[in-house]
């Protein structure tokens, strides 16, 4: 981890083409402002095969679907999450509650919530997540509210987007 | 319905005339009329400047300027015209692995059959290899800018090691008589200059001797190349893409020589291959083609299990068992073999070799032929091979081959290597490795099943209906992935004990819903997939998951299975063996179907138009003999006298002054005498024939895709109705249409889409009441409220 987060400050990457042919890497982050109640959903679909590599990053024997150890899954789950997925709203670095998650076939489903006034404005967001993993790792990111919809690609070199929340 | 048209001053008024029932066309001495007034329009700027004109943007207008004209090579119907060719290309091949310097040695004599109508001065040869060179363009291909996450191999691989020193090293290039050739290497490519020019009808031979360093895949990536085994020092090699191959030349491209970049895959003449490998004696190979020397490469015992295997049709033999692979793996024999492999008409050859190889076979009809289904993996594939990989094998052969035509090879070999799924033609290198205590999960599991469906299912599309992967990716992944979700979910069928207590196969592409969060997104990142495949931002989506839904739409949602299998199936047998283009796929699903679909290529295939498509009104309503206020003013717009109408109706609908919500109540016909008087004396009893209840729903379509509008009508009752209008509902407004609901029940719920079957990117608008589909995020926090 040292040296993983001495390149996180400088290095920039170069993408050598690796090829698992037949596999791409995607994860989908559903944000929902739900204004009447001053809080914003958030849903992030991960492959369950890419999160377990990464947590194993942490600690080799995890194992997810069936979990290996439930308590110990959630609380590295938050903490790489949490690290990997930045929401600001009007420039202030929201807390993400946690809330649970489930799988869906071979997906993960991870929910947070976050609070957000009904008068908010703007939402940036960082995400990251795999980035550090897999080279062409792309996050896509799903806003609506009760009448719009956005849709935003986070890569390596585009890993944040900030956008009006009407 | 009869729509009287009129125009008046620039007014465009349009009456309808409802007849609901059929009767009431048998006389036509009263006038029922309903007025609404569906286009008004009155251009404000009509009189200050000139309208200006537009071209044809109607969504079912044929696609003349897309599609390349049908000529004599590829008809209009989408068939192999009266002149179409292809080249033909024959390889007698020595090849030599270096196991312990991991180099690749080669000799291959070519013979090259000019049957197109031109004269040849060149050759084109690809040296995909050359993807691997260390100045290879393709190394800088991508942007590499201000990235705040690195791994750490990838920095030691970019700044410290370097790149892998691959590429053919080209020894010399002869012609039949041992005379040098002129050549000239553009990166991935070798153009051979000809001594004389070549002729139609012409052959020629010529010889080529190179040499290359193997990459260890799971340090440089590739499709091809070695997993290197530390514990016991052994390499399992997929080798493949290892010899310089003919380019085609067509009467599409002239020479397909795009370059190699990586994404794009493999254009390829068909031909004859004669391969001989050389590899320590102790390995176990497998290859495209039929093994000419068993005798002289097995030991007497594999030799003996071998021919028994061929006969063996209710379980696989195994020919090298685990116990045996694993004695061998210390051994490292310094003897050699020399493997014969024969193949006919194949367009490439590939193969795996090692001596860590577990090696099973088992027979199979397919058709008249008798076809060998055979799985070789090291014993870190087990116990998950030994179940599933021949099952796979047979799964995919069986049902390919009903969609499609009887596969014609004599085998289908899957080779189990690490992190890759690549095919080649009669075998593929493919995934699924359980832990190392032999453990693995359902994932695990269903990637692996998945992944040799898919590329044993390559054999079909692109090995046989050979189309030009290197332009268009998703002729081969998207219909290849469309046919692996139809035999997945079989293989479910076949193999219950497979997918244990779930409903059926888990497939992870080909369900219209699962397409909808890449459809719904950043439409910067996406390409229509009539892209070429180097130039795609995603490109999973856009060459597997995008059109391999597509056809799952078209077969369940829009044609009907009959009608499209026939189809589907036409084409494949008319392209087997041959180039198809993409016309050719568009062309023959109409030709074999008499369905236009050009808007359905122009919307999924040629654009990035999304499906959305809502419920925006109902609106109940009666009849009445008395005009409303709109209905008053138009009437007096027309000249009508209001205190002297002749037999009219009038429809009163919620929006209207006159709506008495008790008369609503009522049978719809109940305020109209004129109505009740023309029923009874067409002798129908007004009060128990007539229907009760009369909407008018109106549909919005915010999303640029035509589909067919399939709707769900909801009765007070407990039932309901489904109803499917055809998509040419939309050709004539392109935003918003309306039906009329007549019925005995009452309307409480209209649901456009109702099975998620169009891959609507937007639920929000699909009901009627107005109805928010929980999302999973509010489902599951109420579960775990409860």
């Amino acid at each position: 981890m040292n040296l993983l987060s001495i390149f996180l400050l400088s290095v920039s990457s170069i993408f050598i083409p690796k090829k698992l042919d037949h596999k791409y890497y995607v994860s989908t982050t559903i944000i929902e402002f739900k204004e009447e109640k001053n809080v914003i959903q958030i849903t992030c679909q991960l492959f369950i095969d890419d999160f377990e590599k990464s947590l194993n990053r942490y600690q080799e024997d995890i194992k997810l679907a069936p979990d290996s150890n439930k308590q110990e899954i959630d609380k590295l789950l938050k903490k790489s999450l949490k690290k990997s997925i930045v929401i600001l709203i009007d420039g202030k670095t929201t807390d993400l509650i946690y809330i649970g998650r489930e799988y869906k076939n071979d997906i993960l489903q991870c929910y947070f919530e976050a609070n957000a006034p009904a008068s908010s404005l703007n939402l940036s967001i960082e995400n990251t997540t795999f980035f550090d993993l897999f080279e062409d790792q792309q996050n896509i990111i799903h806003y609506k509210n009760k009448s719009i919809r956005k849709s935003f690609l986070l890569y390596r070199e585009n890993d944040s987007t900030t956008f009006s929340l009407f | 319905m009869i729509a009287l048209l009129f125009h008046y001053f620039d007014c465009k008024i349009t009456l309808y005339i409802y007849l609901t029932k059929k009767l009431f066309m048998k006389k036509f001495k009263i006038h029922l009329i309903c007025l609404s007034f569906l286009s008004l329009i009155i251009p404000k700027s009509l009189f200050a400047q000139v309208q200006q004109g537009h071209t044809n943007q109607n969504k079912f207008r044929q696609l003349y300027d897309e599609f390349a004209d049908p000529n004599k090579y590829h008809n209009a119907s989408g068939a192999p015209g009266v002149d179409y060719y292809q080249q033909k290309v024959d390889y007698v091949m020595d090849i030599e692995l270096d196991d312990k310097n991991s180099k690749l040695y080669g000799e291959e004599e070519i013979t090259y059959t000019n049957n197109s109508p031109d004269n040849l001065t060149y050759l084109w040869l690809q040296l995909d290899q050359n993807i691997r060179k260390k100045d290879a363009p393709s190394l800088d291909k991508n942007s590499s800018g201000n990235s705040v996450t690195q791994r750490p191999s990838s920095f030691l691989k970019n700044y410290v090691n370097g790149s892998f020193n691959g590429g053919f090293n080209i020894e010399w290039v002869l012609d039949s008589q041992g005379n040098s050739l002129k050549y000239n290497i553009n990166q991935t490519m070798m153009r051979v200059d000809l001594p004389e020019t070549l002729y139609p009808n012409g052959i020629f031979k010529f010889k080529i001797k190179w040499w290359y360093n193997i990459n260890n895949r799971l340090e440089y990536g590739g499709r091809s190349g070695y997993e290197n085994f530390e514990n016991d020092g052994n390499k399992v090699y997929t080798i493949a893409q290892f010899f310089p191959r003919l380019c085609v030349y067509n009467d599409v491209e002239g020479w397909q020589n795009y370059q190699f970049w990586g994404n794009g895959e493999f254009a390829l003449e068909f031909g004859d291959y004669q391969v001989n490998i050389t590899v320590p004696s102790d390995h176990i190979m497998e290859a495209t083609g039929t093994l000419q020397n068993p005798k002289e490469v097995l030991t007497k015992e594999e030799y003996k299990r071998f021919i028994a295997s061929k006969s063996s049709f209710e379980k696989p033999i195994i020919i090298v068992n685990q116990d045996e692979a694993k004695l061998k793996e210390s051994a490292f024999s310094i003897k050699k073999s020399t493997w014969r492999f024969n193949a006919k008409n194949v367009r490439d050859f590939g193969f795996a070799t090692s001596r860590k190889f577990i090696w099973e076979r088992q027979a199979l009809r397919v058709g008249n032929q008798k076809v060998m289904a055979v799985s070789i993996y090291p014993k870190e594939g087990n116990p998950l091979w030994e179940e599933y990989s021949t099952k796979a094998v047979i799964q995919t052969l069986k049902t390919y081959s009903k969609f499609t035509f009887d596969y014609p090879y004599p085998k289908a070999v899957s080779v189990h290597a690490r992190n890759i799924g690549m095919e080649y033609p009669m075998i593929c290198f493919n995934f699924g490795r359980p832990d190392e205590d032999g453990t693995y999960s359902d994932r695990t599991k269903f990637g692996m099943i998945s992944v040799i469906i898919h590329e044993v299912g390559h054999n079909y599309f692109p090995m046989i209906v050979n189309s030009d992967e290197r332009q268009w990716g998703w002729m081969d992944e998207g219909l290849d992935t469309f046919v692996q979700y139809l035999t997945e979910q079989d293989f479910g069928i076949s193999y219950p004990d497979a997918i244990g207590d779930l409903e059926k196969y888990p497939s992870r592409r080909g369900d219209p819903k699962k397409i909808v969060p890449y459809m719904a997104g950043n439409q910067n990142f996406i390409s229509p997939i009539m892209s070429n495949p180097e130039n795609v931002y995603q490109l999973g989506p856009n060459a597997y998951a995008k059109p391999a839904t597509a056809l799952n739409i078209l077969r369940e949602t829009v044609m009907g299975n009959e009608v499209f299998d026939h189809a589907f199936k036409t084409y494949a047998q008319r392209w087997m063996f041959k180039h198809p283009t993409p016309e050719d796929f568009f062309r023959t699903m109409e030709d074999a179907s008499a369905t236009d679909l050009d808007w359905f290529w122009r919307g999924w295939f040629y654009s990035t138009d999304v499906v959305d498509i809502g419920v925006k009104n109902v609106k109940r309503f009666y009849f009445s003999d008395t005009p409303d206020e709109k209905a008053s003013n138009r009437l007096k717009e027309f000249g009508y006298d209001l205190n002297n109408l002749p037999d009219m109706v009038f429809k009163i609908d919620q929006e209207s002054d006159m709506f008495d919500s008790d008369l609503a109540n009522e049978n719809a016909i109940t305020g109209s005498q004129i109505l009740r008087d023309y029923l009874m004396e067409e002798g129908i009893d007004p009060n128990t024939k007539s229907p009760k209840y009369f909407y008018e729903i109106e549909f919005e379509k915010p999303g640029g895709l035509v589909m067919p509008l399939i709707v769900e009508y909801n009765y007070a009752d407990g039932t309901s109705e489904r109803v499917s209008y055809p998509v040419q509902i939309w050709r004539k407004n392109d935003s918003s249409v309306k039906k009329v609901v007549a019925s005995d029940k009452e309307l409480v719920g209209v649901t456009v889409d109702p099975d998620l079957e169009t891959a609507d990117v937007n639920l929000d608008n699909n009901n009627w009441p107005k109805r928010e589909t929980p999302s999973d995020f509010e489902k599951f926090k109420e579960r775990i409220k409860g």
